[in-house]
């Protein structure tokens, strides 16, 4: 198998991570489409660190930043979330309407 | 001549009154009296450095008709100073102080007058609801006038005769304020005079623009000098200087009432009585003639031609309406009206001695009069109409005989101070101007002629009225006489008719042959009027109301001010309202318009973009999506 095909699994993940973002109708979905798309990241960090061997572990170690970060993001994302429902009642990004003019 | 010591002291005379109107304006409430004695004793003071001043030029015997005191050489304040001279079009501007002649009588009539008006108020204007605006507006008013008679150039006079504009515009109008009985009709008539004299200002503006423009100067000495230089490199009189000349009349046409602008004068009989004899008498209308005697150098013949008609016919016109005038303040309004077309009549005729002369003599008088007036108004309870009057004579002795000596000066009786005024216009007339022959160049002496019988029927009507026969009314019948301050100043005032001419430094006559005739004249008027009005008014030998019948439209027409107010009010009040409303429609609608349509725009443009800020997270980020999508491919359009 080529970089190619890890390429395009990533840009699969890629998209598939933006439409849950915009799409779903639960904040958790949408924490799991950014996740997603942050892994597309990773797995084309980890592909041409692969196909490109001239920088040693650079793409491993970026790959190893960016988990660490996302879990740092789900943390504080995921108690975001937990406030947002008791004030609002609900996860759904449609009722959180209140900051506009 | 002129000693340094001697220019603070002219400087006081008008800056007295200055300090007493500014001190009651501040600390008015806290005086006593509401400081009527600060303004009054001010008014003495000048009043005293005046006479003070008059006395030493009277010293000078014969030279006291020529000498000059300037402070041009010493004092002189210099305005608007340019370095670099002439040329660089801003010209050097001084202003300084100016006495000779002319001004040290009539500085000290102005003076006195005013001085006699404040004293006459502090009586007659007792217990009115604004008595410390009053004075204060009284105040002002004599420092403006006194002011303007020892400024040395145009600009000055033009200034103090804007701030005498508005002290009788707060004058007339001060009843209209009043708190206890509020009169809306002294608001419109203080209207009126204001904008009536505005309409000669700002001609008069024009005119002195055009001077300054031409000799960029306004000195009245530098303009004598100035003129003939100008006339002799023309090869005569250049037609912006007749222009500039006929602007000038103009202004003094506002301000001394003549016709057409003479509408004001009569209306400003809603101010209170003094008011009336400061305005009459002491400041305002005599501004307007000394203004055309300072400025005579600059008046080119065709100019004097229609100032002296003019002026004649004014005489005439307001000597016919006084006749039919049932007001005794009516009668002196137009009876004002019609000296001050002597006045200015004097001024085209080529003697503006002679006018200042008539100035001088009817000051005194005629604040005789009204203070009189004053003083019978006083007594019968605010009424004025004489069909309610009469019989005051043993009533009022003191106002009688003082009114008796004015109406008998202003009449022309021989050897009282109105006879040798008007004696020197008439003379002036009988020569006609410019040495000029013809049935044009007698057209003034035919009106001022025709006028002064009429000055002697009207007067001794209105006299003859209010003091002999019986009372028409209650009020006349419980009349008294008024106390001392209202008293006094009108036996001065009477001495003041008896022996005002012999205070006039220069009595300037033409050819003897002029002045026979111009003797015979007066006395042939006196004669003709005294007579009439004794057999209407005092025997009762002929009913005046036939008199009028057989006149018919003529009579009509004197009764109803010959349709002027009316004529101007058709012909110009309302079309100038009609500009106005269509101005301000054009404001709301376009110009407002205009700002508000832009307004609106921003609040519309503003109000699409709102609608972007929705608060729906996800919107946000389709929005964001987009314009990814457009860099991706403004990136690939680039790279291809």
């Amino acid at each position: 198998m080529g970089l190619e095909a890890y390429l395009f699994v990533s840009l699969l993940l890629f998209m598939l991570g933006l439409i849950m973002a915009a799409a779903r109708r639960s904040l958790i979905y949408v924490l799991i489409g950014l996740e997603l798309i942050l892994n597309a990241a990773n797995l084309n960090l980890v592909a041409f660190q692969r196909f490109h061997p001239g920088g040693g572990l650079d793409g491993q170690i970026g790959a190893v930043f960016v988990i660490i970060l996302a879990a740092a993001e789900a943390a504080i994302a995921l108690a975001i979330v937990l406030n947002v429902y008791s004030r609002f009642g609900s996860i759904c990004p449609d009722d959180m309407h209140t900051l506009r003019d | 001549m002129p000693t340094a010591d001697f220019f603070p002291l002219l400087l006081a005379v008008p800056l007295l009154p200055l300090g007493a109107w500014l001190l009651q304006v501040l600390f008015g409430k806290g005086l006593p009296r509401g400081g009527d004695w600060l303004s009054t004793g001010a008014m003495l003071g000048a009043f005293s450095i005046t006479v003070a001043l008059y006395l030493r030029a009277y010293g000078l015997g014969e030279e006291a008709e020529f000498f000059v005191w300037s402070s041009e050489s010493e004092q002189g304040w210099k305005w608007l100073v340019s370095h670099e001279g002439m040329n660089s079009g801003l010209a050097n501007f001084r202003a300084g102080l100016w006495y000779d002649g002319l001004t040290a009588p009539l500085l000290a009539m102005v003076a006195g007058v005013s001085f006699l008006v404040h004293l006459f108020s502090t009586g007659y204007m007792q217990g009115n609801s604004r008595y410390i605006a009053y004075f204060a507006g009284l105040s002002l008013f004599s420092f403006a006038m006194l002011a303007m008679l020892i400024s040395d150039n145009l600009l000055f006079v033009f200034m103090f005769w804007e701030v005498m504009g508005l002290c009788s515009f707060l004058l007339i109008g001060h009843d209209s304020m009043d708190l206890k009985r509020p009169r809306p009709r002294a608001a419109a008539a203080s209207v009126k005079a204001f904008l009536t004299t505005r309409v000669g200002d700002v001609a008069l503006l024009l005119g002195l623009a055009i001077v300054w423009n031409g000799f960029g100067t306004l000195q009245f000495h530098e303009l004598a000098v100035a003129v003939p230089d100008m006339i002799e490199r023309y090869q005569g009189w250049p037609n912006w200087l007749e222009t500039a000349g006929l602007l000038i009349f103009l202004g003094a046409v506002g301000k001394s009432a003549q016709f057409p602008l003479h509408v004001w004068l009569p209306d400003a009989m809603e101010g209170p009585t003094p008011v009336s004899a400061m305005i009459h008498a002491a400041t305002m209308v005599a501004a307007g003639v000394y203004l055309m005697a300072r400025s005579f150098p600059v008046l080119a013949p065709g100019v004097l031609a229609v100032i002296a008609v003019l002026g004649a016919f004014t005489a005439f016109f307001a000597a016919t309406i006084a006749l039919t005038q049932d007001d005794l303040k009516k009668v002196l309004a137009y009876s004002t009206i019609s000296q001050l077309g002597y006045m200015i009549s004097a001024i085209g005729l080529g003697s503006p001695d002679g006018a200042l002369f008539h100035v001088f003599t009817h000051g005194l008088f005629k604040a005789g009069l009204f203070l009189g007036a004053g003083a019978v108004i006083y007594a019968c309870n605010h009424k004025q109409d004489l069909r309610k009057l009469g019989g005051l004579r043993g009533r009022m002795p003191v106002t009688y005989v003082s009114m008796l000596l004015c109406t008998a000066a202003i009449s022309g009786v021989p050897f009282l101070s109105g006879f040798y005024s008007k004696d020197v216009i008439l003379a002036f007339a009988a020569q006609g101007w410019g040495g000029g022959a013809g049935m044009v160049a007698m057209l003034p002496l035919v009106l001022l002629g025709l006028a002064a019988p009429l000055t002697v029927l009207y007067m001794f009507r209105m006299f003859l009225l209010t003091f002999s026969g019986e009372p028409r009314s209650d009020h006349a019948r419980a009349a008294k006489e008024v106390p001392l301050p209202m008293s006094l100043p009108l036996v001065l005032l009477g001495f003041g008719a008896l022996f005002g001419a012999m205070l006039w430094f220069a009595k300037p006559y033409p050819s003897n042959a002029a002045h026979e005739v111009a003797v015979i004249l007066a006395s042939a008027s006196l004669a003709l009027g005294l007579f009439a009005a004794l057999l209407f008014f005092q025997f009762r030998k002929l009913d005046p109301s036939q008199v009028a019948a057989a006149l018919g439209p003529w009579s009509r027409g004197a009764r109803s001010l010959y349709g002027v107010d009316g004529f101007l009010h058709s012909t110009i009040v309302l079309p100038v309202l009609a500009l106005g409303r269509s101005a301000s429609r054009f404001d709301r609608r376009i110009v407002d318009g205009a700002v508000h349509g832009i307004g609106g725009l921003a609040v519309w443009v503003g109000a699409q973009f709102r609608r972007l800020q929705s608060g729906h997270i996800q919107r946000y980020l389709y929005l964001t999506y987009a314009g990814l999508l457009i860099l991706i491919l403004f990136a690939l359009w680039r790279v291809r």
